[in-house]
């Protein structure tokens, strides 16, 4: 049929492979899992002369347990992370926002590295791995001895990223947790694609600490309701008052580009996620 | 052009494809296998369905190279020596068939499920085929037949 | 033969292409190639409104790899129209425009060429200079002086539909209470899976052309094409492979027919294969009128319907299509529901500068169920009547004649009404209490709708017409115009062909749909298969049947009119005692003297008197199948998200052909108007569609599915080929309605205007406490 103009396709099998290749062409397309990519692709004006696919790097595979984090290889697939134990266990909420992204045959090819590369507002990890503390090892051609760097994936999308990239890995470090996700989509199929909210906090003697609270807004990169987790930190789970987590949410509101709904979802997710605290109202 | 090396519905193929060819071309176009549909090249209705390795994937959005080295099998591949496999002689037995453009996928699909969980419920089952559209049938009787044929294949028939 | 199923109606028996579905074998209009297949792509407008100054096509001829490049300049700039034979006014479009663009995506031009890039490229060389217009996007503004005009339509009004009858001002006068309403209802997209195909091939020594097509209706699309293309109609094959989907949205030519055939003209007979992507299905091919009700009615305090009055402003896009009978469609089905004798409604189907608007899965009718059902439960409530008995009051009886001179000959709403009822428990759940303190309330709400079965609103005829040929071994082949589009129409006239012909319906292979081969249909739409082109198909069996038995009548020196075919046996009608077998039956024919080849024919013409579209009068169908479906709903007060629980279909069939079918059409059509109700919704902005993809037009996947408890009436109808009625669109006309009238029961408010999405929830229930 013809549906992708030519290109040259690139396979290589080690990350130096394919960070050479990186370097040596002028604008090339990484594709990992190409949900993202090929679609686009298709439609695309900006054609690329040559695309670098990592499907055979192995490097990039594998979920590892490590003392104190967990670390994905960037092309590790949502099903592999929904079917994981060692995920399972540490962090449940990336999990739950795998779990209800798309659609199985997507999250059968779909990448974490690829989610969070794509740099798009209405994906589905972001949020939650941002609540979880994740960071990303990114690997660019100009690094000599394929050193990588590593940067937080909220610092990742709040800035400008380097001309040309290849994610690594995402590492989250453990902890002991409660970590939520809510996500409206499959339960509200009108006007809040994706729209999600991703909680975390720590226990320490039985005290919330570090609480995250990362907001897919699908509009913009993940926020973080900073007020509203206030709100929340230092208390006991079923002493966090919704009145006042819901005044806060009327203050961090005024940094979020949503409109009188959305608002309105975030209000009942933040409900029901005191809900499951046992809290009353 | 690129030189793979893959299985397709058990066969061993070595084949030359283009660099930019796309899984669902290289079957349709160039090895003939109508059985897999297109309708929508986004990744969201489900009719290009075919299992890599086992696991059902969206021919139209995976390039024809990156298959090298692994496995495919298509609607062609699920009846063994003309004998229906159990999922499709349960989609013909229930009326799990209208117009037929998701029918292929939708067995695939459901494949991979039983393949992966032979004991779904029915919600499991609805969620496995959550990546298939069909405007036809309502699912109702898809997911009957699905049941069905997972009951067929715990029995050993 | 394995299987030897005899007196197969009534039975499931597995749909004869069933299993080459599940194999992949199957072959749609998409999997044919041929040697030189050129591509074919279509030019569009890319103004929603605009003069077309000059078309210069030279740098796209030239281009390399490029065969054929067509305009308006190289047709007979004749136009087309689907409703032609009543609405002759209504034929507005032609094949490729030459003065006037009307919506984004009128084509203008098309190229084939050797690939997709060469015919991409060929596109963006033609070079077009428009003057762009002003164009107008809602029916309302169309309609005012002033408007930016489209055709030559008067206040854009393409087609005016008054419906009047007694006088409705008098009786609302004696009503008890009246009510006014407003009911609005979104655009929506057919979706059927399989897009839009068009493979031409001109032979040019014999100046024929074969086109291959995803169709609905192949002889319609032969009419308009002999028309266009100024041809004899048997110059012209149209031939229909298996369709994966139509739903109303390939129901006549469309410009791609038109230019596959000509392009391959051009290219000196070389095959050229046009469709569409997923974006131009939504964008370019057609979609649902989208409808504003007013209606003001007034009931006795005893629950009698007095009086209905209102209009209904239908946007119509930019031409006609089949929107006269989509606009009388959504008035005059309450005619088959309700005794109503006072009424007065005026239809407006107005031309804007939007996307076709055509047929869909109800024609009006899923407008029309959610408006007038609606109005009804609000109008019962109003008098503090239960929704059910303010239906059973009301509802049409059997043989009885309406108003408007309908003939519903069988009819068995009540019955559905009944059923649904106690099915449903209605009693035990209707208006009861709420327990306040919860976030989800249960509710209930009931709606009704009949639907033609086998109507007459195209042509001065509706006729069907099937052969039967039995060949040497005794195996049947049956020729049918019907169109089998997924709804199981093969099936069912195999099912009907072998049960007349006395025998197993795996002895019968069906071959439709192809104008050179099979008779003359006029397709699959208003339902009308089973009942129409299935009596065509009864004849001819019958037929069939009668030259077997004058043969073994006259070889066996016994009495035709003593003898049947029962069982695979000619039996003595009186006891059944068996005379020979089929097999013998047939080889007895063959070498009957001369032979004797059997060849059944029959042929169907609805007994109806079309409708006099001036007075709105006539028996428009053969037979009327109605039903009653009752939705259960939970409503979250937080989130303001609606669920379907389950959802009751009693419907009279008058008698399934083939059970699982019917069901599944049932079923399928549930699944649909819940998708309508709650989220589908095809948004445009200055004429363009915004959502033009199944990511952003959500349609139902299989974890939308609810549990649907489908029950049939069988009133046997006097008419049908073994008293059946059809069943393809009834069960998608009802579903707004009941669902909408179970949210008022749980959350006591009515949403009015469609999809009922968590914001108006939210926004209703706010507006209700502010009260």
């Amino acid at each position: 049929m013809g549906l992708l103009k030519d290109f040259k396709y690139h396979t290589p099998v080690t990350l130096k492979e394919a960070l050479g290749l990186l370097k040596k062409f002028n604008c090339p397309l990484v594709l990992g899992g190409g949900t993202f990519s090929l679609n686009r692709l298709k439609k695309s004006t900006k054609y690329p002369t040559d695309v670098i696919g990592l499907k055979k790097v192995s490097a990039l595979r594998g979920i590892k347990d490590l003392k104190g984090s967990v670390s994905i290889g960037a092309m590790t697939t949502m099903a592999e992370i929904c079917a994981s134990g060692i995920i399972r266990k540490n962090f449940p909420s990336l999990v739950e926002a795998c779990s209800q992204s798309a659609t199985t045959p997507i999250r059968n090819m779909a990448t974490i590295g690829g989610n969070v590369a794509s740099r798009f507002f209405w994906v589905d990890l972001p949020a939650v791995l941002i609540s979880l503390g994740a960071k990303i090892s990114i690997a660019g051609p100009m690094d000599k001895r394929g050193l990588e760097k590593a940067a937080s994936v909220h610092e990742f999308l709040g800035s400008k990223p380097p001309k040309k990239f290849i994610i690594t890995k995402i590492i989250i470090p453990k902890s002991d947790c409660l970590s939520f996700y809510f996500r409206h989509t499959k339960a509200m199929p009108v006007d809040v694609p994706s729209l999600a909210l991703a909680f975390f906090a720590s226990l320490n003697k039985g005290r919330l600490t570090a609480v995250v609270l990362a907001v897919n807004t699908t509009v913009s990169f993940p926020v973080i309701l900073k007020e509203a987790a206030a709100a929340m930190e230092g208390l006991r789970p079923k002493e966090v008052s919704l009145k006042s987590v819901l005044l806060a949410l009327n203050i961090d509101a005024q940094n979020l580009r949503l409109d009188e709904y959305r608002l309105h979802c975030l209000a009942t997710d933040l409900e029901s996620l005191l809900g499951t605290f046992g809290t009353g109202a | 052009m690129k030189n793979i090396k893959l299985k397709i519905n058990n066969k061993t193929r070595e084949l030359a494809v283009r660099d930019s060819e796309l899984l669902i071309e290289m079957l349709r176009d160039r090895l003939g296998l109508l059985g897999t549909k297109y309708s929508c090249l986004e990744g969201d209705c489900g009719v290009c369905t075919v299992l890599l390795d086992g696991k059902n994937v969206l021919s139209c959005l995976i390039l024809a190279a990156d298959a090298d080295g692994h496995e495919v099998t298509t609607i062609e591949g699920i009846a063994q020596k003309g004998v229906l496999h159990p999922l499709q002689e349960s989609f013909v037995k229930n009326g799990a068939i209208q117009c037929g453009f998701c029918t292929p996928g939708m067995i695939l699909a459901a494949k991979a499920l039983l393949d992966k969980d032979p004991s779904p419920t029915d919600g499991e089952i609805a969620s496995g085929l959550d990546g298939n559209l069909c405007r036809c049938t309502g699912y109702i009787k898809i997911i009957d037949a699905v049941r069905q044929a997972s009951q067929r294949l715990k029995d050993g028939k | 033969m394995e299987n030897r199923t005899t007196s197969p109606v009534g039975k499931s028996v597995p749909r004869v292409d069933a299993r080459k579905k599940a194999t992949g074998e199957a072959v749609y209009a998409f999997d044919l190639n041929m040697p030189g297949m050129l591509v074919g792509k279509m030019l569009r407008s890319p103004h929603p409104h605009a003069k077309i100054l000059s078309i210069d096509t030279s740098k796209a001829q030239n281009l390399e790899g490029v065969a054929a490049v067509i305009t308006a300049e190289d047709t007979f700039k004749i136009k087309f129209g689907s409703n032609e034979f009543f609405f002759p006014n209504t034929v507005d479009q032609m094949a490729l425009e030459s003065e006037k663009v009307r919506y984004i995506g009128d084509e203008i031009a098309a190229v084939a060429a050797v690939d997709e890039e060469t015919a991409q490229k060929a596109l963006s060389l033609i070079s077009v200079k428009y003057e762009v217009l002003p164009a107008v996007f809602d029916a309302v503004s169309a309609m005012k002086p002033g408007a930016p005009q489209i055709h030559n339509a008067m206040n854009n009004i393409g087609v005016m539909m008054p419906v009047q009858f007694g006088d409705a001002d008098k009786a609302l006068k004696a009503s008890d209470y009246i009510r006014e309403d407003v009911f609005v209802l979104q655009s929506a997209a057919h979706c059927a899976l399989e897009p839009h195909v068009s493979l031409g091939r001109y032979e040019v020594s014999g100046g024929r052309v074969t086109l291959w097509t995803s169709t609905q209706a192949p002889f319609k699309v032969r009419e308009a094409l002999a028309k266009v293309l100024k041809m004899a109609e048997t110059d012209i094959r149209v031939v229909k492979l298996d369709v994966g989907g139509g739903f109303g949205g390939k129901l006549e030519m469309f410009p791609m027919d038109f230019a596959a055939c000509l392009l391959s003209k051009k290219s000196g007979g070389l095959p050229v294969k046009i469709y569409c992507t997923r974006h131009e299905e939504f964008s370019f091919t057609r979609r649902k009128h989208p409808m504003i009700y007013k209606l003001k009615s007034g009931v006795k305090r005893d629950g009698t319907l007095m009086a209905i009055t209102g209009e209904v402003i239908a946007d119509g896009g930019a031409y006609c299509s089949y929107g006269p009978t989509v606009i009388a469609a959504a008035i005059m089905r309450i005619f088959m529901v309700y005794k109503i004798t006072n009424i007065r409604i005026m239809g407006f189907r107005v031309y804007t500068n939007n996307p076709i608007c055509g047929a869909i899965r109800g024609f009006g009718g899923v407008q029309s169920g959610f408006a007038f059902e609606s109005h009804m439960d609000m109008l019962a409530r109003g008098i503090g009547m239960d929704p059910v008995e303010f239906r059973l009051k009301n509802a049409t009886d059997p043989d009885m004649t309406t108003i408007n001179k309908l003939i519903l000959s069988s009819n068995g709403l009540k019955d559905c009404i009944k059923k649904a009822a106690e099915a449903s428990g209605w009693k035990n759940k209707y208006a009861k209490a709420k327990d306040g303190s919860k976030n989800t309330v249960k509710g209930i709400g009931m709606a009704v709708a009949a639907d033609v079965m086998g109507s007459k609103m195209y042509k001065a005829h509706e006729s069907a017409g099937s052969i039967i040929k039995v060949e040497e071994d005794g195996s049947v082949y049956l020729f049918t115009g019907a169109a089998d589009t997924g709804q199981g129409s093969d099936t069912a006239m195999a099912q009907i062909a072998a049960q007349e012909l006395g025998i197993a319906y795996e002895r019968v292979r069906v071959k439709a749909a192809d104008t050179e081969i099979t008779p003359f249909d006029t397709g699959s739409f208003a339902s009308r298969v089973t009942f129409i082109s299935g009596n065509a198909t009864k004849n001819a069996a019958a037929d069939a049947k009668r030259q077997i038995l004058e043969v073994v009548a006259c070889e066996l020196k016994l009495e035709k009119d003593e003898l049947d075919i029962r069982d695979e046996q000619v039996v003595k009608k009186q006891d059944g005692s068996v005379i020979i077998s089929f097999d013998r039956a047939i080889q007895l024919c063959y070498s009957f003297n001369y032979g004797h080849l059997i060849i059944g024919r029959g042929s169907y013409n609805p007994k109806t008197t079309p409708i006099d579209f001036r007075t709105g009068e006539g028996n428009v169908s053969g037979s009327y199948g109605f039903e009653a479906q009752v939705a259960e709903v939970e409503v979250n007060k937080k989130t303001g998200q609606v669920k379907v629980l389950k959802m009751y279909d009693v419907h009279d069939i008058g008698y399934p052909i083939n059970p699982a079918s019917v069901h599944g059409q049932i079923e399928g059509s549930i699944i649909m108007g819940i998708g309508y109700t709650l989220y589908e919704d095809l948004k445009f902005s200055e004429g363009r569609v915004v959502n033009p993809s199944f990511s952003k037009y959500r349609i139902p996947r299989a974890t939308d599915t609810i549990p649907i408890e489908s029950i049939f009436i069988e009133t046997n109808d006097p008419q049908g080929p073994f008293g059946a009625k059809g069943m393809g669109e009834a069960s998608l006309l009802p579903t707004a309605a009941a669902i909408a009238n179970a949210v008022y029961d749980a959350i006591g408010v009515q949403i009015k205007d469609l999809p009922i999405t968590p914001q108006k929830v939210l926004k209703a229930l706010k507006e209700k406490e502010a009260v």
